[in-house]
């Protein structure tokens, strides 16, 4: 669905940020990690188109230049980092994500956007102003904006950033969700225990290049948190008899 | 109320003042004419041909002119405030004043006899410099703020040529206070004919626009993860914001205070309603000079007060009391 080839982006007087990276993204739930300024959020917003680059990134099989940004936006979308404080109430900014599809939202379209209010457990922000809510609160109102546009590609740039563990758990779960519909979701995480055990596929970004592809198993064979991040780990025991892994500095 | 009657409502409200301070500007100046001579006129009865060249020559193209300053700055003024998410953009940020003033002193410094040159000069020089600063904001990859910083810069820098050139001379310097007061003095339909249409095309070209605009609150990359093409709507709305604002300035002078002032109000009443706001602000931005320049001729008849004057002693104390109350409803 998303494919990257020999992407490279470099920034006016520094070195390149991403270097010649190819990958495909698979269905499923994919987990890129790295230290801050590996390029995470730059990949992310290049897949998007937004950032200058060089290489060629495929969507559906086409170049990505070629999409009018319209029918792109029914294919792919982003949850960028950093988000706005509108002056818009909660159902109305959600009601945005069906932007690509219709110039104003119908009846149907306001129905979904109570489903997935509910969904979120987030129905009684529904008329309050954007402006008015914690940073939490807004990271759930943009995702559900994410939901509501509903492509087959999402890219979402540290979703848990100023989440409470309850909430935390809801993301995880309508993640899975997501990928239970078929599909493709690139995720930047900082928290490595809960991206080893929500991801299908790990990709770690050093120096601007991808050095290591592969499952969380794999991740955890090879000794990455402790290689790259100078973790030491802990394993544990849930109450289902499942492993779990702890991450301490 | 349902959210489009509202608005229907309000819109429909806005166009009913325009048209009673149309009227109400047409109808009164410095020579009285009673409501029979008015109506008279209006209708083209016996009888009243001189109040009729009053209207027709004086007062229609003062009120026209009054109409559409107040809505090219508006409209400007929300446009650029949309794009650059910035509450104080204004006209000036693109450097339209200090443009179309410091060609205006070229103009009175090498072409002192032709004063006829005047608003194609102010037109040019504020569309020239417009440009010039989206073409630089645009190869610095900046975004919104080097919009913003481009225009200080500009700004700063034909202010230097304009006071250059002012102390150069001194009938220069009393030929440009005019213009930089700002007014509608003495303009009639002809130098009208030019600028009208710019603004209408700009206003039907935010429109079209308006759809998108309405994502830019969301952010550049939020925008863009919803299609929209973020470069190209910047540009085209700054390019119609720069084109408004500089055919208002051609005729009225710098007007200040209307871009920056209008477009809050019509958000307020618009409640960030992008489509709506585009609709509102023009409208607003023609009330409030219409009743400002009727204020300016009235009050002290026989002597005129510059419009720039009254826009500021009613739009501030409203401006005030709508900030007051946001701060009070939050």
């Amino acid at each position: 669905m998303l494919e990257l080839q020999h992407l490279s982006v470099a920034y006016r007087g520094a070195p390149p940020v991403l270097n010649d990276l190819s990958l495909t993204l698979t269905p499923g739930i994919t987990v890129l990690i790295g230290h801050n300024g590996a390029g995470k959020s730059t990949l992310l917003h290049a897949a998007l188109g937004e950032v200058a680059y060089t290489g060629n990134i495929l969507l559906n099989g086409t170049s990505l230049v070629t999409y009018a940004p319209r029918e792109r936006a029914k294919l792919l979308s982003l949850l960028p980092q950093k988000l706005p404080a509108p002056a818009l109430c909660v159902r109305e900014v959600v009601a945005l994500g069906f932007a690509p599809f219709c110039t104003r939202p119908g009846e149907k379209e306001w129905q979904t956007v109570r489903e997935i209010l509910e969904k979120l457990e987030i129905e009684s922000l529904s008329a309050r102003p954007v402006q008015t809510l914690s940073g939490g609160e807004r990271q759930k109102v943009f995702l559900a904006l994410l939901l509501a546009q509903n492509t087959p590609v999402l890219l979402l740039d540290e979703p848990a950033t100023y989440l409470d563990a309850t909430f935390s758990a809801t993301l995880y779960r309508v993640l899975r969700e997501e990928r239970e519909k078929g599909k493709h979701i690139l995720l930047v995480m900082h928290d490595l225990a809960a991206a080893l055990d929500l991801a299908d596929r790990v990709l770690l970004l050093e120096g601007g290049k991808l050095t290591f592809d592969g499952t969380p198993q794999a991740c955890l064979n090879v000794r990455i948190p402790e290689r790259v991040f100078g973790l030491t780990r802990y394993r544990a025991t849930d109450e289902n008899q499942n492993e779990v892994y702890f991450f301490k500095a | 109320m349902k959210k489009s009657v509202r608005s229907a409502a309000v819109l429909g409200g806005a166009l009913l003042l325009l048209f009673f301070s149309f009227l109400l500007s047409l109808r009164h100046g410095s020579t009285y004419l009673t409501t029979k001579e008015f109506f008279g006129a209006i209708f083209g009865h016996t009888g009243c041909e001189n109040a009729a060249l009053i209207l027709t020559a004086i007062r229609l193209p003062r009120a026209l002119a009054a109409l559409f300053a107040g809505a090219g700055l508006a409209l400007a003024g929300t446009l650029l405030q949309q794009v650059t998410d910035n509450p104080l953009a204004a006209p000036n940020i693109l450097g339209i004043n200090a443009g179309a003033g410091f060609f205006v002193i070229l103009s009175l410094t090498f072409f002192p006899a032709l004063y006829a040159l005047l608003p194609f000069a102010a037109f040019c020089g504020a569309l020239l410099t417009a440009l010039c600063i989206l073409a630089l904001s645009g190869r610095l990859q900046m975004g919104k703020t080097a919009v913003v910083l481009c225009g200080v810069a500009f700004s700063a820098l034909f202010g230097a040529g304009i006071s250059f050139f002012s102390v150069l001379d001194a009938d220069v310097l009393a030929s440009y206070t005019d213009f930089s007061v700002g007014g509608l003095r003495g303009v009639t339909m002809k130098d009208l004919y030019f600028p009208m249409p710019i603004i209408l095309l700009c206003l039907v070209g935010a429109c079209l626009l308006a759809g998108k605009l309405q994502l830019f609150c969301l952010g550049d990359t939020l925008a863009a993860s919803l299609g929209v093409p973020v470069r190209r709507v910047r540009l085209l709305a700054l390019i119609c914001a720069a084109a408004s604002a500089a055919a208002a300035v051609s005729f009225a002078g710098l007007l200040g205070f209307v871009g920056l002032l209008v477009p809050h109000v019509a958000r307020r009443l618009a409640r960030n309603r992008t489509r709506l706001e585009i609709l509102l602000s023009p409208i607003g931005g023609g009330i409030l000079l219409l009743l400002a320049d009727l204020a300016g001729r009235v009050i002290f008849s026989p002597t005129e007060v510059p419009v720039g004057i009254f826009t500021a002693l009613l739009g501030v104390p409203f401006f005030l009391s709508l900030l007051l109350g946001r701060k009070h409803h939050a």
